[in-house]
Parts: structure tokens; sequence; C-alpha cells
């Protein structure tokens, strides 16, 4: 990790360099794992969700509702295939 | 007269929760069946307390107090806001107090599902947190979306999308949760020792006593008869005379999803298939349980066809292609058959002046409410708790079994396997 001051900085800013260093690292390492990806999975879902909320509270005719919600749906289908498929590929490789 | 055929009705409630546990046990092996058996018993336990002392509150009942945000001049009920531990409740015949007898029933079927999911490596305590979990914190929060005046099943008052979300006997407060419980129960165990093979070929390990699974659905229709009379007339005010209805919907749901499971495996397989036309039956009343009260009889029949032809395939799917080994096929009967039966509502159903397309809509919402809200939030909660604690049995424990491993002793000791029995004669 390199600071954004450069090779003149104090050693307290070298020091929280290194830790946020650690802190990508371990970040990193999840991302390896594939945690990650599950997380998209579960963030587009609740994407989904919060897109069909706002479909309620924001239009009002049915036309653009049902568009909406469908729109919802998809991104919702999106990432739940996104959670199978991660939570399937392990299984295929440790079995 | 309205409370007493409602107390009777509540009454026959723990016979679904008594028949899905002999179907549960039944299709496990059976040097983990005493461990189900106890794990049910505690799953009903913890859930009984729990949703008495935490979960009613936020459950609410249709009328109580809520937390409500107004957003665009629409008044939006979140969570109840029932006092804790049922203080305040009056206990002479008010909605309120059977509607916690109901649920306090209900959650624990809910909870019993991913048990189901996780026969024969999911380990005692972990069990217990994850319905700890689901009881006071998952299920309320639906459960109060639905049934407690919450916005789902307002939206027909405040929006005007149908009669609102609809569902009379819990095929998604209880079923479609516990469904996606399971489904991420599944998920964080993986799937048992010797499932599949090193070419990803999964090995049939059929259930050990079918005939438990069998007397468990009969069990399992009476409870669902009670739940559905209940449900009905408890959140939808449906007039007694009316429970006729529900009852002959009920079963005809259910004939209809196990006869066409047995056809399609006696077509598939050359025989009927008697575990997954179990499961068919239990799939139907699953379905057949969100609009027993607003559907017509032949409705209810075709949407126990289409339940029991979606477990059949569902089943496979699971297993075959998604390496997901549900051993009680929980996540095909519970979340997929459910999902079914409320859009099957939307299609088929007569409530009100609502219109077809009206209600199909508000059934959708509900469905993307599930998926996009409750899936996240039951797979993020058992996510947690497996980081605190240990959820799978270790490899010994997977051949050594749950009986002897976490019992300390199998559930049939004089039961002697010989190796001749398997010789042809």
């Amino acid at each position: 990790m390199v600071s954004a001051g450069g090779q003149n900085q104090f050693s307290k800013t070298e020091e929280f360099s290194i830790d946020l260093g650690n802190l990508l690292a371990w970040i990193s390492g999840r991302l390896r794992e594939g945690d990650s990806l599950r997380m998209l999975g579960c963030l587009l879902l609740l994407s989904g969700w919060i897109i069909v909320l706002a479909a309620l509270v924001l239009l009002s005719s049915y036309g653009e509702r049902v568009a909406f919600v469908a729109a919802g749906a998809a991104v919702e289908v999106l990432g739940l295939a996104l959670l199978i498929l991660r939570y399937r590929e392990p299984k295929e490789s440790n079995i | 007269m309205i409370f007493m055929l409602c107390l009777v009705c509540v009454m026959l409630v723990p016979l679904a929760p008594a028949g899905l546990s002999l179907v549960h046990q039944g299709l496990g092996r059976s040097r983990s069946s005493a461990h189900a058996m106890l794990s049910t018993l505690c799953v009903l336990a913890v859930t009984a307390i729990a949703f008495v002392l935490f979960g009613f509150s936020w459950a609410g009942v249709p009328g109580g107090a809520a937390h409500t945000l107004l957003v665009h001049g629409a008044r939006w009920n979140w969570i109840g806001a029932e006092a804790f531990f049922a203080h305040g409740l009056r206990f002479d015949g008010s909605n309120g107090s059977l509607v916690l007898c109901l649920q306090m029933f209900t959650v624990g079927l809910a909870a019993i599902i991913p048990v189901s999911a996780g026969m024969d490596r999911w380990r005692l305590a972990p069990i217990c947190a994850s319905s700890l979990f689901l009881a006071a914190i998952a299920y309320p929060l639906f459960a109060h979306w639905v049934w407690g005046g919450g916005w789902l099943g307002q939206l027909g008052a405040n929006f005007g999308i149908g009669a609102g979300f609809v569902d009379c006997g819990g095929s998604s407060v209880i079923h479609v949760v516990g469904g996606l419980a399971a489904l991420s129960v599944a998920w964080i165990l993986g799937p048992r020792d010797g499932k599949y093979t090193d070419d990803g070929t999964p090995t049939a390990i059929p259930g050990h006593n079918i005939v438990l699974v069998m007397a468990g659905c009969l069990l399992a229709l009476v409870g669902w008869m009670g739940l559905n009379c209940a449900g009905s007339l408890l959140f939808y005010n449906l007039e007694p005379a009316q429970l006729v209805r529900v009852l002959i919907n009920t079963m005809l749901s259910a004939s209809g999803a196990c006869l066409v499971a047995v056809a399609i495996t006696q077509l598939r397989y050359g025989k009927p298939d008697a575990s997954i036309s179990a499961n068919g039956w239990v799939g139907g009343l699953v379905a057949g349980s969100a609009g027993c009260a607003f559907v017509s009889p032949f409705a209810a029949l075709l949407t126990g066809l289409v339940a029991g032809t979606l477990v059949t395939y569902l089943v496979e799917i699971f297993e075959m292609r998604l390496y997901v080994d549900d051993p009680g096929g929980a996540i095909s009967v519970h979340a997929g058959a459910g999902i079914w039966g409320l859009l099957a509502v939307g299609i088929m159903g007569h409530i009100g002046a609502a219109t077809h397309a009206g209600q199909l809509l508000a059934q959708v919402i509900g469905v993307t409410t599930l998926l996009g809200c409750m899936l996240p939030l039951v797979h993020g909660g058992n996510v947690l708790l497996s980081r605190v604690m240990r959820y799978r049995v270790d490899a010994s424990g997977d051949w050594q079994g749950m009986d002897v491993r976490e019992l300390g002793a199998g559930a049939y000791p004089e039961f002697v396997v010989h190796s001749d029995e398997f010789v042809p004669r």
C-alpha cells in the first residue's frame, strides 16, 4: 500500500497506511473466496425489492407500476441466479 | 360461536407440524431419525417461547398498535408495536388472543421446514439458534405485513392494487418463508457425504420409513384444514358457512397434486414413486392454502395439479442440476409450491370487486418481497450464525449418524440390518 503523500510522510501516516493495507488484504481475500459475488447476489435481490417499493410510492398508473414491478422482479431473478451459481460452483469442485 | 369455531380450528393446527415432522423423519436416514424428531420438538419449543415473548409484539394483530410511516400521503404500516411478553393482552375471547395462539403454532410450522433440508448433518444447537432468529425476527416481520394489518395486506386500501396481498392459510407467511430458510440452510451446510459421486452424479439416499411419511401426510391434512379455516376466519373475516368451501378446496388441491405426482412418476420411472407422491400431496396443501377461501373448487384442483407437477420436477432440478441436497424436498414443496399458490390466487381468485390483473399485481409484489427482502434477511442471519457456531456435524458424524453423534444412542437399537437380507433369492 502506497500512501498518498509519498515517502516524506510522518510515521503516524505510515502506520495508518499499513493498517489500511491489512484491511484491503482481508477484503481482497474475501473477494477471492467468492463471498463478494454472494453478497452481490443478495444486494441485487434487495435492489429489486426496492425498485418494486419505489414503483408503489412514485407511480400511480397501473401500466407504469406493472413495468417497474417487472423490472424489479427481473433484477431479483438476476440476484437469485447469481446466488445459485455461486453456491453451486464450490459444490462441483468439492465433490 | 365464532370464537369457539376459531378455537377448534386452532386446536387442530398442531397436527400440521406433527405430520410434517413425520414426513421429514421418514425421508431421512434411520441413523438420524431420533435426532430429527428431537430437533422438531426443540424447534417447536424455542419458537413458541420466542414468539410469545418477542415475536408477537412485532407481528401484531389487524387493527392493533403498529409503527407507521407517512410516504406520499399513504400510510405504510411496517411493524407491529404490541407490548412484549404478550403484556396487556386480554384472554377473554379477543381476536388478539386467538391470533397469538394460532401464530404460536404456525411459527413452529415455518421453523421445522429448514430442519428437513438440513437433515442428517445439521447440529441441534444451531438448529435452535436459527429457529430463534426465524421466530423472533423474520417470521413476525412478514406475518405483520400480511396478517397484522401491514403494508402488503393494505396494498388495496392504500394503493388501489387489487384487494391487497392475500394469503388465507399461510402459503407465504409460513411456507415460503420456511422454504427460503431451508434453501439458505442447504446452501450453508452443503450436501451429505456420499450424496454426489466424483463426477457429480447424485446418489439416491432413500427415506428409511415411507409408512411414516404417508401417515404424516394424513395427519398434515387435518392440521392444514384447521390452519386454513382459522386463517380465513381470523384474518379475512370469512363467514362460518364459507368454511365448507375452504375444506373442499384444501382436499381438492392436495388430491390433485398427489395424483399428478403419482402419474408423472409412473410415466417417467415405470412405477409410482411414494416419496415424491407424498411430497406432491404436501405441495398441494401448501399451494392451496393461499386462496382456499377465494377460489372455486375447480380452481383449487387446478392449483393442486400444477403444484404437483412443479414439485415433481423441482425436486429433481434442485438435486441434479443445482447440487442442493434437500433430503425432504422442503425447498420444492414449501417455497416452490408456495410461490405458485400465491400467484394462483391472482390468476384464479375472486376477491370482492378486485380485478384479476390488479390482484395478480398484488400477489407478484408479495412474491418479490419474499425473494427480495426475506431471502437476504434469512440467509444473512443464517450466514452470521454459522460464523458464530458450527452448523454442520464433522466428517465422522456424517457416517456415524446424528443419533449416536449428538444423542448418544440410535433411534432403533434393536433394529439390525443383516447383509443376507439383500441377497436375491
